[in-house]
């Protein structure tokens, strides 16, 4: 193919100087239909990676969120008995050696019973009525993040947090209220990306807790992420029956805070 | 001759970087650069518009694909290298469908000889020479308006059409006389003459 070298040379050859040349050139320039562009960009290769520019600020919508309805969502224990059964679990245990088995009520996962997935399945049997997203096999699973993204997470900096109770019991309080939250028939293709996002952010930082070695300064660190991660969870899906109950979308309402 | 192609559009060099690095927002500018040069160039050769479009469609996706292969060596635009991507997609598309072989023929002595005579002033009318043009046979309107539209020269049009130099050469002079029919104008007598008589000193 030639690469367009030779066509400005000055071919006196050429018979173009007739006139025959101004005359094609002189005619105007056709236009497509409109759309063009959408249509080839439709055809391109898909980008290996996505762009997570958006992400902050729908993470930190849905953050706002859960100040405004997750909380008020944990204030009604006598008018849902599930809720007040599961969520009062964390407050009755408040040592870390107790917090454990509670939280694996909905969190198998977390590193001291990792591989426990009966309390899980007790809690779902409590409310057979209402899904969830948060099965027991995804939560193995975790354990298999990639070990650099374990890393990244470690090296993110170490809080100076030393007494840990806290946030196990913050921790539990969340998984069990997103354990309840948690509804697929409400949740919307933008809703869904940003969980499994953060279930992914979850399971990752699970996979580091289980690592050895880890010094207090990391634990408290890791489990800071790790609460941080859940209350963006549990904003997400309150945010998404909140807005199912008032028959709006919350993609809409996602773009329109964009 | 410096070619009146509308695709002599310079594109910055930092453009060009990005659009090879496989920045979107980079080839999307390069697109809406080229967009109607390179339908007006296809509609020409092909002579439908959703030909046009499809040929649009495809030089484009085939750009995406090969910007990273154009080096631009030895000065090279890449306005051109663009164009003949968009040249050889619509000749393709005529040779698929066997429309190369619509030519004008004829057993004339003269048929390679050029036609130097000016346009007629009809030529100058942008909606009768469009109708002329699209009644001429497939090949032949590629002949003329590659030649006449965008500068290639009668070597450039044979490789690009698979065909020889003489090819390009007789349907360009039998396409440039049945255009000033098509136009209503007679051919020019003494300049017809004038070329019989450079032929017969040749």
């Amino acid at each position: 193919m030639p690469d367009a070298g030779d066509f400005e040379r000055d071919d006196n050859a050429r018979a173009t100087d007739s006139g025959w040349g101004d005359a094609f050139a002189a005619l105007p320039q056709e236009a497509p239909e409109p759309g063009g562009w959408q249509r080839v960009q439709a055809r391109l290769p898909v980008p290996a990676a996505r762009t997570r520019t958006r992400w902050p600020l729908w993470l930190a919508s849905a953050a706002s969120l859960l100040l405004a309805v997750a909380i008020p969502l944990r204030m009604l224990p006598s008018a849902q008995p599930g809720v007040a059964t599961a969520a009062s679990v964390p407050r009755t245990s408040a040592t870390p050696a107790s917090i454990e088995r509670p939280a694996a009520a909905t969190r198998p996962a977390t590193p001291a019973v990792a591989g426990d997935a009966q309390p899980e399945l007790a809690a779902t049997d409590a409310h057979p009525g209402r899904p969830t997203r948060m099965p027991s096999p995804p939560r193995p699973a975790r354990a298999s993040a990639p070990a650099a993204d374990a890393a990244r997470i470690v090296a993110s900096g170490a809080a100076a947090h030393a007494d840990l109770e806290p946030l196990y019991a913050q921790s539990a309080q969340l998984e069990s209220l997103l354990a309840l939250a948690r509804d697929e028939r409400v949740a919307s293709g933008a809703s869904a990306a940003l969980s499994d996002a953060l279930d992914t952010r979850v399971a990752a930082i699970d996979a580091t807790l289980i690592q050895p070695g880890l010094s207090d300064a990391q634990r408290a660190d890791l489990w800071s992420q790790r609460v941080d991660a859940l209350q963006q969870l549990v904003g997400i899906e309150t945010t998404n029956r909140l807005y199912a109950a008032r028959g709006q979308r919350y993609d809409a309402a996602l773009v329109s805070i964009d | 001759m410096a070619t009146g192609s509308s695709f002599a559009i310079d594109v910055p060099p930092s453009l060009l970087a990005r659009a090879r690095a496989g920045e979107r927002a980079a080839f999307e500018q390069l697109y809406r650069r080229f967009e109607r040069p390179v339908f007006t160039l296809a509609l020409r050769i092909c002579g439908s518009r959703n030909e046009a479009d499809e040929v649009l469609q495809e030089t484009m996706l085939k750009l995406w694909s090969g910007i990273g292969g154009f080096r631009g060596d030895g000065g090279s635009p890449f306005w051109g290298w663009l164009r003949q991507v968009a040249v050889n997609e619509a000749l393709q598309r005529l040779r698929r469908e066997r429309r190369l072989a619509s030519e004008l023929d004829g057993v004339d002595a003269d048929a390679t000889a050029e036609d130097r005579a000016p346009p007629p002033p009809a030529a100058a009318d942008a909606a009768l020479l469009q109708r002329a043009l699209g009644e001429l046979p497939d090949a032949t309107r590629s002949v003329l308006w590659l030649y006449h539209g965008e500068g290639y020269t009668h070597e450039e049009i044979a490789a690009a059409m698979q065909r020889s130099v003489s090819f390009s050469k007789s349907q360009l002079a039998r396409g440039t006389r049945r255009l000033r029919v098509l136009l209503q104008v007679p051919e020019p007598v003494a300049s017809t003459h004038a070329y019989k008589k450079e032929q017969a000193h040749a």
